[in-house]
């Protein structure tokens, strides 16, 4: 145990050592003549008595060296000598500790930038006052897979919970244009609730934040609180422009304030450009006031602070309460709706990832730590190569009198030199990659993502917790041969190593065998997940996708009312078609992983109608112009698609899919039948045509009901003009901004992205395709480091061999012999290892494919390819030292000894 | 039972080496002597474990030193019982006074 004053009296003989040796030394000394003087007196010679004081009582240094070894700081002292041994002893040899160090710093490269994303995604807290208290709230509605987000009217309710939480905010993030000294942009925003920075602890940077009184009426407050880094990019940092009214969106907004530097908003993954207040939210599309069933698109996020002590559970538990009480008295709205609680960290970017970020974050963690240990074993064969020709020093060592923990000690704290060096130069080069991980971490279809991979505290220590580990499994696996000395042998032998037979290099043999195995289950990962996203890449998504470009436009940004919108949607779509090179167009709400929304609807069917308070299971639907099916290339099953007389005055019609018909019409022809969309009240939508069932909001192996309705008899502000043409894209983009400009110049054009684009991205086959690329590269990476290792192996061990070769050459061997000595073992141990890997694999890939949509399990050439190329690779590596020993000169080699 | 000097129960000495300060403060060699005197030579103390254990001692706060002149005019360095040794011997002696008599109700049991 250290007490202070142990420590302090520790620290005093480590920093003023001459002089606490010297007192030990007086002490001891005087101790020792006063027990000679005793014996004098009974009538000793001097020499007599100092000889039996020894032998009775102990040596002077003897016993100076056991009160030195009982302290604490000892083990300091020891530590230090060993690291400037292991020092010079590594500077002895540059190749070997290079090449150490480079390939530690491979395997620790790829795993701290692995570590890095995983930290700027779900371990960093949000940079608000006790972060460990912010949880997300969603709610969780039957039949539907992720949680959503919840409705206005039932965070009011569930604010009410206060006996577990300490306050509750709702937020909302999208888009806004921006204008203000005569120009215009389009803005990240933030509406929030008023006591959304005071429940996160947030200072302003200048002026004042949205206050808690703030925001709860319609229309009201209209103010605006800038984010920091646009304050600096727009305004210059001007604090002058508080007070300054700008047009948000065509709504007049005056600035109070700057939110301070290092707060980007309560959504993890942007870095908001305005926050206002709920109240200033464009209301005329969703009526989110009263709309208990606004939830999912027309919901908010919700944030709620526990109270100390409270634990999830608790707060679930007082929720649970609330909703039920709504169920009751809400049944058309929240009958199957109940609530659900995730970490901040975890729901990120939204509640439904709490599901999966953690699998996938260990997931990969995982492959990179295989490649570390590949890695690593590279480095243990140098190591243990190393051993053998430091057998000599060891022996002398022991011969003078070191104790084998002592050696073992001195061989431990050189591997963790080692690794700690591999450790600081992985570091450098994950602020390298991760550099390069941010950019492909980026989907084209939200060019804002903030990502923030930058190496921090936590990098750090992961880092250095996988080095301290490295170094002891460095030491574990050579320690055998590094500190088993037999003194007679190893002075005798002259430094000259024993044999170097794999079968006796029992170690070595294992490890090739172990990172075969490790390189064939990061491979095999990488295959099926390269392999699921090709597949993915080529699917079916119910149109022909080549050259149609989505412009997403919104037109309250501009401010206009549904009169406006209306004609403005019907003048542009005649200006676009007009262009030289467009082919067709059409308007779609949704298109195919975009991230302009969908509908929900419960289609309730004539003749099956449902009694009150049960309702269908949800189908999300599309708003569309009648152009939509010939323009996307989208030929009807049966029945006819819509045309200009399915207007606001004509009875209300829809197009249904394949899935969505074999739902709700099984065996029978839906083209005719009429269903409502919800409740009882709503108005009859008869099915005029049924399409091939594609591809929809998120990417799905199971068809999934879905449905059309004309865009006449439903109005919709926001929506993408798909514009199918053979110019390229960006030309396509100029020509069209500049239409909307000369139509509309406040409006904004929201986002330019072309099918391919909205495929690869958010909602899409985003995380996919960047799970893929970090895969494979640690498959390379796997791959390279297994190559290395079983060649160096082979070579070390047909090195030692020389003289054995030599002397079967001599007796008679042929080349084939000699190449046939060494690939049989080489052979064996790639068997081995590759047997365990597959093994390994299928347990893998299982988990892979519940991960990632689309991966295949059993994908038949990943399985087949990777062994060969691995088998190929590997038999290449065995043969270059095969060849070199069959070469081999008896007489030189003979003579070599 | 031989005469010869048998090692200390395991454990006793840093509470022996309290009691002999609690007389009066001493130098090492002191210690050991006064400890085999009081023993009536049935211990005998080794330099390197008395050492170690004035070093364990003065580190937990239990005795302090100071260099001195001794009787023969020679430099030694004296040890003193603080309060917190002090306290510490009382209880001590009092726990193992507790185990004496316990270990010797066990043996003369049968």
């Amino acid at each position: 145990m250290l007490s202070l004053r142990n420590i302090i009296d520790g620290l005093r003989s480590l920093f003023r050592k001459e002089r606490s040796e010297k007192e030990l030394d007086e002490e001891l000394n005087g101790f020792l003549e006063m027990a000679a003087e005793e014996k004098m007196k009974q009538g000793m010679s001097r020499k007599d008595a100092l000889r039996t004081v020894r032998l009775e009582r102990g040596s002077l240094e003897v016993t100076k060296e056991v009160v030195r070894t009982a302290r604490w700081e000892s083990f300091v002292e020891t530590f230090w000598q060993d690291l400037r041994f292991g020092t010079r002893m590594l500077a002895k040899n540059p190749s070997f500790t290079a090449v150490a160090i480079l390939t530690l710093a491979l395997g620790m490269g790829a795993n701290t930038a692995i570590f890095s994303v995983a930290n700027g995604t779900v371990f960093r807290p949000l940079p608000v006052n006790n972060p460990e208290q912010i949880v997300v709230l969603a709610s969780k509605e039957k039949d539907v897979a992720d949680p959503q987000n919840i409705s206005y009217p039932d965070f009011l309710d569930y604010r009410t919970a206060t006996d577990a939480f300490a306050d509750m905010l709702a937020y909302e993030i999208g888009s806004d244009a921006f204008a203000v000294d005569n120009r215009a942009e389009e803005v990240i925003t933030t509406y929030v609730t008023g006591n959304y920075f005071s429940m996160l602890g947030i200072q302003p940077d200048v002026g004042r934040l949205i206050s808690p009184s703030e925001g709860g009426a319609p229309g009201a407050d209209p103010v605006l609180v800038l984010g920091y880094s646009y304050w600096r990019r727009r305004f210059n940092g001007d604090p002058q422009v508080i007070g300054k009214t700008v047009l948000l969106s065509g709504r007049p907004e005056t600035i109070i304030g700057v939110a301070p530097k290092e707060f980007h908003g309560a959504w993890w993954f942007a870095d908001v450009d305005a926050y206002l207040p709920l109240s200033q939210k464009a209301s005329e599309r969703e009526p989110f006031w009263t709309d208990r069933g606004a939830r999912g698109e027309g919901g908010f996020f919700v944030l709620g602070r526990l109270k100390p002590h409270v634990s999830n559970r608790q707060a679930l538990a007082s929720l649970e309460v609330v909703a039920q009480r709504l169920t009751q008295q809400f049944p058309a709205t929240n009958k199957d709706i109940s609530p659900e609680i995730f970490p901040e960290r975890l729901a990120r970017p939204q509640a439904g990832a709490a599901s999966v970020m953690p699998l996938m974050v260990a997931a990969f963690l995982g492959l990179a730590a295989v490649v570390l240990i590949a890695a690593t074993i590279n480095v243990v064969n140098l190591v243990l190569a190393r051993a053998n020709t430091r057998r000599q020093e060891m022996a002398v060592r022991a011969a003078l009198g070191a104790s084998r923990i002592r050696l073992v000690r001195q061989w431990m704290t050189e591997n963790l030199l080692l690794a700690l060096a591999g450790a600081v130069a992985g570091i450098f080069l994950s602020a390298w990659l991760s550099r390069v991980l941010a950019v492909i971490c980026i989907p084209a279809d939200f060019p804002w993502f903030r990502v923030d991979f930058t190496v921090d505290w936590r990098v750090v220590t992961y880092t250095l917790a996988a080095a301290v580990f490295v170094g002891f499994l460095m030491t574990l696996l050579s320690v055998r041969r590094a500190s088993r000395v037999d003194l007679n042998t190893a002075l005798h032998e002259g430094g000259r190593a024993q044999s170097g037979s794999l079968r006796r290099n029992r170690t070595q043999a294992a490890l090739v065998v172990v990172q075969i195995a490790g390189s064939m289950v990061v491979l095999i990962t990488a295959g099926l997940l390269l392999r699921g996203l090709r597949n993915a890449e080529r699917m079916d998504i119910g149109f022909d996708p080549r050259g149609v470009v989505n412009f997403g436009l919104d037109v309250t940004q501009a401010g206009m009312n549904q009169a406006q919108g209306k004609q403005f949607f019907a003048r542009l779509i005649e200006d676009v078609r007009a262009l030289p090179g467009v082919e067709s167009a059409n308007y779609a709400h949704s298109v195919p992983f975009g991230t302009t929304g969908y509908y929900v609807a419960h289609p309730n069917v004539e003749g099956h109608l449902l009694p009150p308070g049960k309702s269908a299971p949800a189908v999300s639907y599309n708003i569309v112009s009648p152009s939509y099916f010939q323009s996307l290339r989208m030929p009807l099953v049966t029945g006819r698609g819509f045309s200009e007389a399915d207007d606001e005055n004509a009875p209300q019609v829809a197009v249904i899919n394949e899935a969505m018909a074999a739902r709700f019409w099984p065996g029978e022809n839906p083209v005719g039948k009429r269903f409502k969309m919800g409740a009882a009240s709503s108005p009859w939508v008869q099915v005029i045509g049924v399409a091939h069932n594609g591809q929809y909001n998120f990417p799905s192996l199971r068809p999934e009901p879905y449905l059309y309705v004309p865009l006449a008899q439903r109005y919709e502000t926001l929506l993408n003009l798909q514009v199918r043409s053979g110019l390229p894209t960006s030309a396509l983009a100029r020509e069209v901004q500049e239409v909307v400009r000369d139509m509309a110049p406040a409006l904004p054009v929201q986002s330019v992205l072309t099918m391919e684009q909205q495929i690869g991205g958010a909602t899409g086959l985003f995380l996919f395709r960047v799970g893929a690329d970090v895969a494979g590269a640690l498959g390379i990476l796997g791959l390279v480091l297994a190559v290395i290792g079983v060649y160096g192996v082979m070579t070390y061990s047909v090195g030692q061999r020389r003289h054995e070769f030599g002397i079967r050459m001599a007796l008679g061997a042929g080349r084939r012999d000699i190449l046939d000595a060494v690939l049989r073992p080489g052979a064996r141990l790639l068997a081995f290892g590759l047997g365990l890997g597959m093994l390994l694999s299928v347990l893998t890939s299982r988990a892979m494919a519940s991960l990632f949509w689309g991966v295949s399990a059993t994908d038949p050439l990943t399985f087949a390819g990777v062994p060969a190329l691995l088998l190929t690779v590997a038999l290449v590596g065995c043969c270059v030292p095969a060849r070199r020993a069959s070469r081999v000169d008896p007489m030189i080699a003979l003579r070599y000894e | 039972m031989t005469d010869k000097p048998s090692d200390l129960v395991q454990g006793t000495l840093d509470m022996l080496i309290l009691k002999t300060l609690a007389l009066e403060p001493m130098h090492g060699y002191g210690i050991a002597v006064r400890i085999e005197q009081m023993s009536q030579s049935v211990f005998r103390v080794n330099a390197g474990s008395l050492f170690v254990a004035l070093q364990r001692l003065q580190r937990a706060g239990l005795i302090e030193s100071e260099w001195k002149a001794t009787e023969n005019s020679r430099r030694a360095k004296y040890y003193l019982l603080t309060d917190q040794g002090r306290k510490r011997l009382n209880s001590e002696t009092r726990e193992w006074g507790r185990q004496v008599a316990a270990i010797a109700r066990i043996l003369e049991a049968s």
